[in-house]
């Protein structure tokens, strides 16, 4: 299980920004690992929002 | 880049990478990043490389498509509206010039006709001149001839 701590660093890390409630917090902690709450979060749509300028740019120069 | 930022790529790695993490990988990352956020897709992007990750580059992949095809299909549609735009402007042009054009030979056309007639006029004016003028020198050598008789019987006269 996720702890509540690591929970709330990958909101930081990848998010930028605190949890917006316990509620999230514990759903999230559901979660079989570290990993796949870390791909939940990068592949939201308010990590793609906000990272949209450089995603382009990366993934045009991959192409 | 900051202290806080190394820290956090640091500590992302170490999340996202678990004991799988190289000294060597997060290093050369860091190195090519030019910020924090760069960090993060860049690392993805590794990650995605050797396997894990890949399905949000994919997601990431699919998103970016997405917008492309939107702005490519709305660039597209806008270029069409202004192509038929510019299209009807050059019809409407086109169908002015041609009215002109059939106007002005029309014109053409009925000087060219009435250049005729005064050139057909014209040469029947030279031809009565030119008929004028032979008459009046029959008539001025009749004048002679009779001029000539008549000192002729005066002389004989006397």
């Amino acid at each position: 299980m996720v702890s509540r701590e690591q929970v709330i660093e990958l909101y930081q890390l990848i998010l930028d920004r605190p949890p917006e409630s316990d509620a999230v917090i514990n759903e999230k902690r559901l979660a079989e690992s570290v990993t796949k709450v870390a791909m939940e979060m990068l592949t939201s749509d308010e990590f793609f929002n906000n990272n949209k300028d450089l995603l382009r740019k990366h993934l045009r120069l991959r192409s | 880049m900051t202290t806080d930022a190394d820290k956090r790529m640091q500590r992302l790695f170490e999340l996202l990478l678990a004991r799988n993490g190289r000294k060597d990988q997060l290093k050369a990352l860091t190195e090519r990043a030019e910020s924090y956020s760069d960090f993060r897709v860049l690392l993805v992007s590794e990650c995605a490389s050797d396997g894990s990750f890949a399905e949000v580059l994919e997601c990431w992949q699919r998103k970016v498509a997405a917008i492309l095809t939107g702005i490519d299909g709305r660039e597209m549609l806008h270029d069409l509206e202004v192509l038929a735009i510019k299209q009807a402007e050059i019809e409407k042009q086109l169908r002015v010039s041609e009215a002109s054009l059939i106007s002005n030979l029309r014109a053409v056309d009925a000087s060219a006709t009435e250049l005729a007639s005064l050139s057909s006029k014209v040469r029947e004016v030279r031809t009565a001149i030119s008929e004028y003028r032979k008459r009046i020198a029959e008539l001025a050598a009749s004048t002679e001839i009779a001029q000539e008789r008549t000192s002729g019987l005066t002389r004989t006269s006397h």
